[in-house]
C-alpha cells in the first residue's frame, strides 16, 4: 500500500486508437490503389509516390525544427498528406515538380496554419492546385498505361523508348464531346463507353491514383468497416454528383455520358473517400457532412459538366473547405432537452 | 431501445460477476462524512468522546433537501474532523472508533418474502421512513429520495423507471443484487409506487444482464405485490443507465435540458435505492451500509462487499486481496464517472458503488495531440452537444463562447474523452468550465 497513485480527471480509460491509426488506416486503404497504380505506371509511380512522401516527411520535419516544435511526423498524416498528393499527379510529372508540389502542401497547405488539425484547405489540394497554376502544361500530359503501352519500363529498369506515350482522359474526351455543342457527339461518348470496364479496372490515362475504381473502392470499403471515415461524406458526393450526371444526361445524351462512367472516372471515388473525408476540413456535424459532401460532389459536376476543366473536383474540395466553417456555424447542435434555461 | 449517441467500452464484469455479496465485518475506524448528497449539509449531532450506537443518527439538517447520517457501528466519537473526500477534496466528518465487541448483528436484508403487502404502509409513513434513513440515489448522483418520492399534486410522477442498467465498466453490485436480493428491491419499488400513487413501473436493465432480466421477469410474474411492473432489456450502451438516456431509451422523452425528470413526470431510481427503502420502511434499519464492488484488474481478489458508510477505501480493499504491484489508479466509482483518489484512508460515502483499480494496461498515460475534427466525440456525446467546441473555448478561456455550444447540458458522462483519438480531456475541460462559469457567477468559492 506504499504505491504512488495517479489522479486525474474521469474517464479512466481511453478507446484504443490514436490519431497515427486513423492516419494508418488511411494508409492501409491507399494500398490496393497504390498497387494499382504500380502496375499500371510502374517506375514513373514508384518515382512520384517516392519523391511526393519523401519530400512532405522531410517538409514537415524542417518546418517543426524552425518553428521549434516537437516532431509531429508520428501522427503520419505528412505521409498521407504524400500519397494523396502524389495520387493526384499525372505518372509523367518530374521528381523535382513533385517536390515543389509537397513543399507548397506542408508549408503553405498546413503548416503555416499551425499543423495538423488547424489547417483550412485540404493540404495535398492546396498543393495540387499550386502546381496545376505553375505547371499547367505539365498536370494534363497523361501517360498510357502498361497495359496499354508493352514497351513502359518495369520498376527498376531504365526506360528506351524516347518518351512515353500519351492520350487523353476518359475525362478529356468527355469534354471535347461537350466542347462543340452544335454536333452531336455520339461517337466520342461511344468511345468512352468503350474504356468503362478498362476504367473500372484503372488502366486508363490519368492521375496516379484516381484510375483504378475498383482498388479505390476497395480501400474505400476498408475505412468505412474499420469506422475510420463516417459514410456520410463518401455517399453524399457520390450520390450528388450521380444525380447530378443524371439530369444532364437525361437532358441530352448526345453530349453527356451517363452518370456511372462519371462516378468511375477522374477523382470522383478517390475523393469521396479519401479527400473530402479528410476530418481536418470537413465539418464536425453530420447534418454539416451531408450538406459539405453535397457540395463537393455539386461542384465537380458543375466544373466538369459546364466549366473550362475537364476534371473539377480539386477546386470543388477547396470551395467546400473554405465554408467548412461556416456550415459548422449554420449546423450548430442543439441539446437533446432543448437549449438550456440562461 | 436506446438513445442517440455513446460508446461501447470493454465492460470487463466478468471480473467479479460471479462473485456473490459478502458483508463485511466492522472495521475499528470510520469517517461519517456530513456532506454524502445533494442539499444542506448536515450539523453534527454528536461531540467528541460520546458514545454511539448503531442506527444513531450523528448529523442531520434542517432543509427539505437533505439528509441525516446516522452511525453504522456502536462506539465512541474519536474526532469530527477534515478527512478527505471523493469529490470535495476536504470535507467534515465524524470519525467514530467501534467496539471491539458488543456490535449488532449484521443486517441481514434478505429477509423479505412474497406475501410482503406495500399498502400497509401509508405514503407519508414510507415519506418519513426514508426520510429518517437519510436515503439518497445510491447510483451517484446523492439526491435525497425522500424528496422525489414525495407526492406533489401540482406535477404528479406519471412513470417511475428503476435504473438497473449498471452501465460503467467493472460495476457489478447492482447486478449481484438484482439476482440475491429481487424480493427485496422489489418491495422498494412497490413502496415507491404506493408513496406517488403511480403504477407505470418500468426496470430497465441492460441487455448484457440476461439472468438478471430473466430473474426480474419470473418474479414480476410470480409475487402477487410485483404483478404489473414491465421488466425492459435495454441495448448495452455506455451511458444507458444515465437517467435522461433511460427515459430517452424506454420513454422516448427528453428532459429538458436544464432540468430534472419530475418535469416530465417521471422518477428514476437505482436498485439499491429501492433495496434500501424497503429495508428502511420495513425494518426501519438506516442507510448505514451499501453494496461496493471492489474491481479492476489492480486488486488481487475482485468481488461485491456489503460495507458500512465510512469504511476507509483502502480497508475495503484489503478485503479483496489488497494492491497489486502495478495498481496506479484508485479510483471511487467506475471509470468512465469516478473519481481517482490519491489517499486511500478516503471513507465510502453513501453514493459510492464501486471501488475500481486500474493498472497501466487499462490506463495509458498518452499525451494530448491536436484535434483533428473528426467528430469522434460529437457523435459519441449522448446529449447531442460539441465537446470539442466547448473544450477549446475553454481552453482559450472563452468562457461565454463555451455558453453559446450549451456547454451547461453537459452530463459528464465522459464519452467525449473515451472516444477522443487525440487523448484530449474533453470531458475534464468542460468540467472544468463548469467550475469557472460557477466561480464567476459566485456560486462557488474562488
Amino acid at each position: 500500500m506504499s504505491q504512488n497513485l495517479f489522479v486525474s480527471h474521469s474517464p479512466h480509460i481511453r478507446k484504443h486508437h490514436s490519431t497515427q491509426s486513423i492516419m494508418l488506416d488511411v494508409i492501409i486503404g491507399l494500398v490496393p490503389a497504390i498497387a494499382a497504380s504500380l502496375i499500371f505506371f510502374r517506375t514513373r509511380a514508384a518515382i512520384v509516390l517516392a519523391s511526393c512522401i519523401i519530400s512532405c516527411v522531410i517538409f514537415e520535419a524542417l518546418c517543426n525544427l524552425f518553428r521549434k516544435k516537437p516532431n509531429s511526423l508520428g501522427d503520419l498524416s505528412a505521409v498521407v498528406t504524400g500519397i494523396i498528393l502524389a495520387f493526384s499527379l499525372p505518372p509523367s510529372i518530374p521528381f523535382w515538380v513533385c517536390i515543389i508540389g509537397s513543399g507548397f502542401a506542408i508549408i503553405i497547405g498546413k503548416m503555416v496554419f499551425g499543423g495538423l488539425g488547424a489547417n483550412i484547405f485540404n493540404p495535398a489540394m492546396a498543393g495540387r492546385c499550386f502546381l496545376t497554376a505553375c505547371f499547367g502544361g505539365m498536370m494534363v500530359s497523361w501517360t498510357v498505361p502498361a497495359l496499354i503501352d508493352p514497351q513502359m519500363p518495369k520498376v527498376g529498369e531504365v526506360s528506351t523508348a524516347p518518351a512515353a506515350l500519351t492520350q487523353a482522359t476518359p475525362l478529356g474526351l468527355i469534354k471535347e464531346a461537350l466542347k462543340n455543342k452544335t454536333a452531336p457527339q455520339d461517337e466520342k461518348i461511344a468511345e468512352i463507353k468503350g474504356i468503362f470496364k478498362n476504367m473500372l479496372i484503372g488502366s486508363t490515362a490519368g492521375c496516379l491514383g484516381e484510375t483504378s475504381a475498383l482498388a479505390l473502392l476497395l480501400g474505400g470499403i476498408y475505412l468505412l468497416i474499420k469506422r475510420t471515415i463516417d459514410w456520410i461524406i463518401p455517399t453524399a458526393v457520390l450520390a450528388t454528383a450521380f444525380i447530378c450526371a443524371l439530369i444532364a444526361v437525361e437532358l441530352d445524351p448526345h453530349h453527356y455520358v451517363s452518370p456511372l462512367i462519371h462516378l468511375a472516372s477522374g477523382a470522383l471515388i478517390f475523393g469521396a473517400f479519401f479527400i473530402a473525408t479528410d476530418p481536418v476540413t470537413a465539418p464536425l456535424t453530420k447534418k454539416g457532412m451531408w450538406i459539405f459532401g453535397a457540395g463537393v460532389g455539386a461542384m465537380t459536376m458543375l466544373i466538369r459538366l459546364v466549366g473550362e476543366y475537364p476534371e473539377g473536383f480539386m477546386f470543388a474540395v477547396l470551395l467546400m473547405n473554405s465554408i467548412s466553417p461556416l456550415i459548422d456555424r449554420f449546423t450548430k447542435l442543439t441539446p437533446a432537452g432543448g437549449k438550456p434555461n440562461a | 431501445m436506446t438513445f442517440k449517441g455513446g460508446v461501447h467500452p470493454p465492460d470487463r464484469k466478468e471480473l467479479s460477476a460471479q462473485r456473490a455479496i459478502q458483508t463485511v465485518a466492522v472495521p475499528k475506524q470510520l469517517s461519517i462524512m456530513l456532506s454524502q448528497h445533494i442539499g444542506a449539509i448536515c450539523k453534527p449531532l454528536v461531540n467528541k468522546k460520546d458514545t454511539v450506537t448503531a442506527g444513531q443518527v450523528i448529523g442531520n439538517a434542517d432543509a427539505f433537501v437533505s439528509a441525516p447520517v446516522h452511525s453504522p457501528v456502536n462506539g465512541t466519537v474519536k474526532d469530527i474532523a477534515l478527512c478527505s473526500h471523493p469529490v470535495l477534496g476536504r470535507a467534515e466528518a465524524i470519525i467514530i472508533e467501534s467496539n471491539a465487541d458488543n456490535q449488532p448483528k449484521h443486517p441481514c436484508p434478505n429477509n423479505f418474502d412474497v406475501d410482503f403487502d406495500p399498502t400497509y404502509y401509508s405514503p407519508d409513513q414510507i415519506f418519513e421512513a426514508v426520510r429518517k434513513a437519510g436515503i439518497v440515489g445510491m447510483g451517484g448522483a446523492g439526491f435525497p429520495t425522500s424528496v422525489k418520492i414525495k407526492a406533489n399534486p401540482q406535477s404528479p410522477i406519471t412513470d417511475i423507471i428503476i435504473n438497473a442498467c449498471e452501465c460503467e465498466p467493472f460495476i457489478t453490485c447492482d447486478y449481484r443484487l438484482m439476482l440475491e436480493w429481487t424480493i427485496q428491491i422489489l418491495a422498494g419499488i412497490a413502496l415507491i409506487s404506493r408513496a406517488l400513487n403511480c403504477k407505470n413501473i418500468y426496470i430497465g436493465i441492460e441487455d448484457n444482464k440476461p439472468d438478471a432480466v430473466a430473474t426480474f421477469k419470473k418474479a414480476v410474474e410470480s409475487i402477487p405485490f410485483a404483478n404489473g411492473m414491465n421488466v425492459v432489456a435495454v441495448k448495452t450502451k455506455y451511458p444507458q443507465g444515465g437517467e435522461r438516456q433511460l427515459i430517452k431509451s424506454i420513454l422516448n422523452k427528453d428532459v429538458p435540458t436544464s432540468g430534472i425528470p419530475p418535469m416530465i413526470g417521471v422518477l428514476v431510481s437505482n436498485v439499491a435505492t429501492c433495496a434500501a427503502i424497503a429495508e428502511a420502511v420495513v425494518l426501519n434499519n438506516p442507510l448505514t451500509y451499501r453494496p461496493v464492488t471492489v474491481s479492476g484488474r489492480g486488486v488481487k481478489n475482485p468481488g461485491n462487499f456489503y460495507a458500512p458508510v465510512g469504511m476507509a477505501a483502502g480497508e475495503l480493499i484489503e478485503l479483496a486481496g489488497g494492491l497489486t504491484e502495478d495498481a496506479v489508479k484508485v479510483i471511487m466509482g467506475g471509470p468512465m464517472m469516478g473519481f481517482a483518489i490519491a489517499d486511500l484512508s478516503t471513507p465510502l460515502t453513501k453514493t459510492s458503488g464501486a471501488i475500481t483499480v486500474l493498472t497501466p494496461k487499462d490506463f495509458p498515460k498518452r499525451k494530448e495531440t491536436p484535434c483533428i475534427r473528426c467528430g469522434r466525440c460529437v457523435a459519441a456525446c449522448p446529449v447531442n452537444i460539441n465537446p470539442t467546441k466547448i473544450a477549446h473555448a475553454v481552453k482559450n478561456n472563452m468562457l461565454d463562447v463555451a455558453k453559446q455550444y450549451y456547454m451547461s447540458a453537459c452530463i459528464e458522462c465522459g464519452c467525449c474523452s473515451y472516444s477522443c483519438p487525440a487523448d484530449i480531456e474533453l470531458t475534464g475541460y468542460i468540467k472544468t468550465g463548469k467550475i469557472l462559469v460557477a466561480r464567476a457567477k459566485k456560486l462557488m468559492p474562488a
